[in-house]
Order: C-alpha cells, then structure tokens, then sequence
C-alpha cells in the first residue's frame, strides 16, 4: 500500500526540518489582510513611483561574476530605461558604470558582453578605461577647458558580489547588500553559484506588468491548473517561507505526484516523474518502486552517484535539496529555482516606459561535472547539442515581441496566461487580489514594494 | 590558384595575441587563439576601425572599438552591433614555426611563397608537447607540480569498478595521487608509447613502471585522453588494466 496518502498531506505544509536548517520552515509573518488596489498593476504614476522610489533604492540582481573571469571582461546589464555596464578590473574587482557618455548621453556599450581595454563611445569616440575614467576626448582643444575640467569619465555605482553573483544599487544608498539580503545566513552560498556557468539565457518580452509576472511565478497553487501536466511529478502544495526585506522561498516536491491527484495502479509512474528519475541515473525499465517510493529513490540515486563521482559539494545539500525545487524569491524582481545541478535565475525586468509589459529574462546556470551519466536535467529543457561545459558563453536568446519564445512547454503556459491576467486587472469590476495562504509571498512582496513606495523605505 | 604566404614565426606571436601584415595593400590580422591560429581582413564592418589588438575569447574576437565580436571561423558577426562578414583566409603553421595565410588570386603578394605540403600544426602540436611535458613532470612523483598543470576544475577518472576506480575532482585526485605514491617505493614513470590529437584532445598510449614497498612491480599499459584547455589539463580519463592495478595497489 502507497504509504502517501492525501489525507498525509495538508497546508501549511511543514517539512519539519530543525530549527536552524536551511529547510526549516521560517516563521509566519503577519501581513495584514488588506486587499491592494489594482491600479499598481497597470498606472503609469504607479511606475513612475517605482522608478523614483523602488528600484533606486534596491540591490538590483545585475549578473553573474562567471561571465566575466578576466580582466577586461565585461557585460551589460539592462532595467528598464537604464542600463549598466559591469567590468573586471585589473585588481579583479567588478565595477559597475551607467551605460551613457558624459559628452552627449550615447550608449558607450552597445554589446551584451565582450573583453576589452577601453571603451570607445561610437558617436564622437570619447574613451574610457576599464575603471570608467576618461581616457580621451577628440579634439579636445575644441571644448572650453572649464567645462571638461572636471574629466567626465563613466558614471560608477555600488556594486557588490555575494557568492558569484553580482548585485548593483543605483542610488548608493542601499545598506550593505549582506544586511539587506533577507535570506538566512549561508543559503545564498549553499548552492555554490559561483562554481556554475550559464549554459542558457533566454530573455522574452510578456505582455503584463513585471509585478504580474513575479506574482506568477511565487505561488504553485497554479500548477493543477495551469500546467495540469505537472500533476504526476509535482505536489503543489509548498512549504512556504516569508523572510525579511520582502524575501520568500517555497519548497516545492519534485519527483512525486500531487496529492489531489488520482492513480489508480501504484506502479504506474508518471512521464514527468520517470524523466526524474533517469536524470537521477536510475535505471527506469528495471524501477521496482511505487509511486510513493520516486522522490525518496531519486534522492537515493543522487547521493549515491554523488559519493561515487566524489562530487564533494552534494555534502552540503539535504536529501530534499537533491530532489526538491528551493524556489526563492529575492526582493523585488528576482526568483531563482535551485536544484542540486543548476539554477534557474528568472528577472521580471520592467519595460523602460510600458507598465503593461516586462521582460521575462532567464539564465540557466550549470555545474559542469565530467561524467557520461551526469547531465543537464532533462526537464530543465535544455535544447540538445548545447555546450554545457561552461566554455561556451551562450548569446542571449530573444524573440520579437509577439513571436512565441522558444522557452519550453511550461513557461509558454506562463506566457500565454499572463495578458489575460493583465487585462482582467484593469476591469471596473475587479476590486483587487484575494490571497490565499498558499499565495503568502505575493503578499509578503507587495507589502514590501508599498514600503518603498510610501516612503516608509 | 592559392598560394601560401609566410607573415610571422609562431613565436613571435604569443598566445592570446593577434598582429596585423600588409600584403599587397590589404591588412590581414592574424591570431594565435587557444583554439588555433585565424586570419581576417583587419577591418571592423561596424564603423571600420582596425581589429588588431582586440581581445581574444576562443575562436572569437572582439573589436576594440566598440565591442562587435566576430567568429573567426567564418568572420561571421555575432551580436547586432556589426552586420557585415569579415573575410577569413585559412592558416597553417609549417614544422619550423612559420605561420603561413592561404591568399586567394585577388591578394598579390611578394611575400607569397610556394605550397608546401608540411603538416599543419598549431593546437595539436601544442597539445602533444602539453601532455608530453605533464607525463615528465608526472613520471618525477612531484605531486604540487603535476598537479600544477591541471587546471582548477580538472576532472580525472579512472576506469573500471576498483576501489579506485571512477571520477576525481583535482583536490581528490591530489589526495589519491599522493595514496598511492607513499605506498611505492619511487615515482610512477609513465613512458607515451604513441599520441593522436585532435581539437582540445589527445589521446596517448602509455606504459608505467613502479616498485610498491610491498616489493610487488607495477607494470601497467594504458590509453589516456587528455583535454587540453588554456594550456592546461582540464580532464584525463584513465583506461587501464584495471586488474593488474587492482592486485598490485587496492589489495594489502
């Protein structure tokens, strides 16, 4: 008999890890029951409010450090209407600059990413080091020398790199980015990001405000609905976590079936959930287990593949890590999927002046591991042939607004949802979201978006 | 009719480095990437700016100027800023160094010489002495040094289903290395029998030779394959006779 029984299950639902651990369900956080009014969705002076009040003032996740290994590297960084240039120094630090040349305002970088020694503005080629100070002005005898004597070189602004990745703040004026990130101490690094390489970045324009999208993409009590084919490997009801700054996790169980839904043989295992289990190494065909058994199995042969690979940094992740979905919401535009063999990084990225519309951007990051029997999971959806090794930087992949992104069948479900969502949101007879607990992180990162904009941050 | 013209001696060209030569008029940049040795026509088709000194990544280069990147496979531009293909010639390097560009009828040049029908070279050849000089280092027993030739992510594994046997990360591999040294009485030697290389690999068959303090001989015949990447080992996977190991180091 199946020893998962649906009555085994219920929300909150509590992985009872202890207090202390990084599974340890954090505790609950009184958000209020108040319903926001629609209008953040959709108003321009709402956008404009987060333009001056929010992103501002917020660490903004920019990049990761593993784009840029030597000196000289260099990657633009783009968010709404602004754009910043991230550069490797000589000391290999990284700097980060406002992509605008203090001569006319031209975009210095017009690349996603490159190495070099100097920058070139291509209207009247000004240059620039690699540390942002002018290099040279052309023709300088030509300007007043009162007006240029201050030596206008790129604007710098904060940037610090936690764990590999790389966070800016535009006004400077952000608390040290260790104290503002609200996740507990150590998770950030326990995955190891620094030592994975983006194997894939894809970046597709959805027809939604950027808050519609992350609110999407924080809560899994969707997945029955949206993405019904999920329901033989996912349970969607999550263990939910609200941390402070307006920071969030949910662990979603991967591997097994939801609750809710019915099988009637217990040895008929899902598609979804025998892709996990071969990606895990198990040999499918030869699978003695019920369904109750595939996510604990999954565990199992990942450990055990892990040990014999002598891959020393499964030692630092729970048996839940290897098979779960840590999914983790970082204040305000930032959700990252983490799994034992990559991460998903997904910015919601505001567009530069339509509050009805977001950049869905994605990047893929992958710990390369030199075995012909560990790989990309298979449900990441990587597209076949790609270098997965870290050696090959991958271009960023964009569609024309209005073309379907090539991003996989679950995410396209994702894409064609949301403008029925945005335009719902505007409806005269729509008074505002109704929360569920399941929908706790939406909450918990509205409130903190309204401490931004009120002032009160 | 192609001819071959002779630019520059390998070693005047470090590796990362690229060097622009006038023939007849025209500017040819040539490279020395990890990857192999590129020509191009030394002209951005983004706002026309010479490529010579711009930075290399692999088989692609990017302008100085602004940044365009361009594949020197094909010249084929990646990214939107540059739209126009730059013209690529094909490069070899003759025994004694001497990179030599393949110039196509249209590009007259004194410095043209006659075809020659040497091996080309380049990255294999850099690869074999690679490894050659890894398996020297390696027959020392210095374990610090050989391991200095690995690079930081370096994978080894061993064949088989010894004790011993399956995939090493290099601080692994450091530890097992080190096991299995103080159990010998001196260095492993490994003597290369023969080499093939192609692309970022090299594929050697060796013989090793060792005393264990236990007074058996360790004798063993192997096929490497060695990946090669910046000039250091990135991967070694170890085919061996994983019986005779099994005797002579994993039983007491």
């Amino acid at each position: 008999m199946s020893s998962v029984k649906a009555t085994e299950f219920h929300f909150p639902l509590d992985l009872g890890a202890p207090d202390g651990s990084l599974e340890a369900r954090a505790p609950p956080v009184d958000n209020g029951l108040d319903v926001p009014d629609p209008s953040r969705y959709y108003s321009p002076e709402f956008m404009q409010r987060e333009w001056a009040r929010l992103w501002p003032h917020v660490w903004l996740l920019a990049g990761v450090a593993s784009d840029l290994p030597e000196s000289g590297d260099f990657t633009l960084f783009e968010h709404g209407h602004e754009e910043i240039l991230l550069v490797r120094q000589l000391n290999d630090a990284i700097k980060a600059f406002f992509n605008a040349c203090p001569h006319r305002g031209n975009r210095v970088c017009q690349v996603d990413r490159g190495s070099t020694s100097s920058f070139t503005c291509a209207f009247h080629s000004w240059e620039f080091g690699c540390d942002g100070k002018l290099k040279k002005i052309v023709d300088e005898e030509t300007f007043n020398p009162r007006l240029i004597a201050h030596r206008p070189g790129l604007t710098e602004i904060r940037c610090e790199v936690l764990a590999g990745v790389i966070f800016v703040n535009m006004d400077g004026l952000a608390p040290p980015l260790k104290e503002w990130l609200g996740l507990p101490d150590g998770y950030f690094e326990s995955y190891e990001l620094d030592k994975m390489s983006v194997v894939r970045h894809t970046r597709s324009e959805w027809q939604s405000n950027w808050k519609t999208g992350v609110d999407t993409f924080y809560e899994s009590y969707h997945l029955p609905h949206i993405h019904p084919q999920t329901q033989g490997s996912i349970e969607e009801f999550s263990q939910v976590d609200l941390y402070k700054n307006g920071f969030s996790r949910m662990i979603m169980w991967f591997g097994i079936k939801s609750h809710r839904h019915i099988v009637e043989n217990e040895r008929d295992l899902d598609i979804g959930v025998k892709i996990m289990l071969k990606d895990a190494g198990v040999d499918v065909d030869a699978y003695q287990g019920t369904i109750a058994d595939t996510r604990n199995d999954i565990q199992k042969a990942k450990r055990e593949r892990a040990n014999r690979l002598g891959l020393t940094h499964y030692e630092k992740l729970t048996d839940g890590q290897l098979s779960d979905g840590w999914i983790t919401g970082l204040f305000p535009n930032v959700q990252i999927g983490m799994h034992a063999e990559g991460v998903f990084i997904m910015r919601f990225v505001p567009h530069a002046t339509d509050p009805n519309r977001f950049y869905y951007d994605n990047m893929l990051l992958y710990r390369h591991v030199e075995d012909p029997n560990y790989s990309v999971p298979a449900w990441m959806a990587m597209p076949e042939g790609v270098d997965t090794t870290g050696q090959t930087r991958p271009p960023i992949e964009r569609w024309d607004a209005g073309v379907e992104p090539g991003i996989g069948p679950v995410l396209l479900q994702d894409f064609e949802l949301v403008p029925n969502v945005q335009r719902g949101l505007k409806s005269r007879g729509f008074k505002g979201p109704l929360w569920s607990e399941q929908e706790a992180r939406l909450r918990h990162f509205h409130r903190e978006v309204d401490r931004y904009i009120s002032g009160e941050k | 009719m192609l001819r071959w013209a002779s630019v520059a001696s390998l070693s005047d060209l470090p590796l990362g480095t690229n060097r622009a030569f006038k023939l007849n008029g025209r500017s040819i940049l040539v490279c020395n990437s990890i990857t192999g040795v590129y020509a191009v026509e030394n002209k951005c088709t983004h706002q026309l700016a010479a490529l010579e000194g711009g930075k290399l990544r692999g088989h692609f280069l990017f302008c100085p100027k602004h940044g365009a990147q361009f594949d020197l496979r094909t010249g084929a531009p990646v990214g939107p800023l540059a739209k126009g293909v730059i013209q690529t010639f094909k490069t070899r390097v003759d025994k004694h160094g001497k990179i030599e560009i393949e110039l196509p009828d249209a590009i007259g040049t004194d410095a043209a010489s006659s075809v020659r029908e040497d091996e080309p070279m380049s990255r294999e050849r850099a690869n074999k002495s690679i490894v050659a000089r890894f398996l020297e280092e390696f027959s020392t027993g210095a374990v610090d040094t050989t391991m200095a030739m690995m690079t930081e992510d370096a994978t080894w594994w061993v064949a088989g289903t010894m004790p011993i046997s399956g995939t090493y990360d290099k601080p692994a591999f450091t530890r097992l290395l080190s096991g299995v040294l103080e159990t010998c009485t001196g260095p492993i030697r490994i003597t290369p029998k023969s080499y093939v290389a192609e692309g970022g690999h090299v594929a050697v068959e060796a013989e090793s030779y060792t005393q264990t303090r236990s007074g058996r001989t360790y004798n063993n015949l192997y096929h490497f394959l060695f990946t090669i990447r910046d000039g250091k080992i990135a991967g070694v996977k170890e085919y061996l006779d994983t019986m005779h190991a099994n005797t002579i180091l994993c039983t007491p």
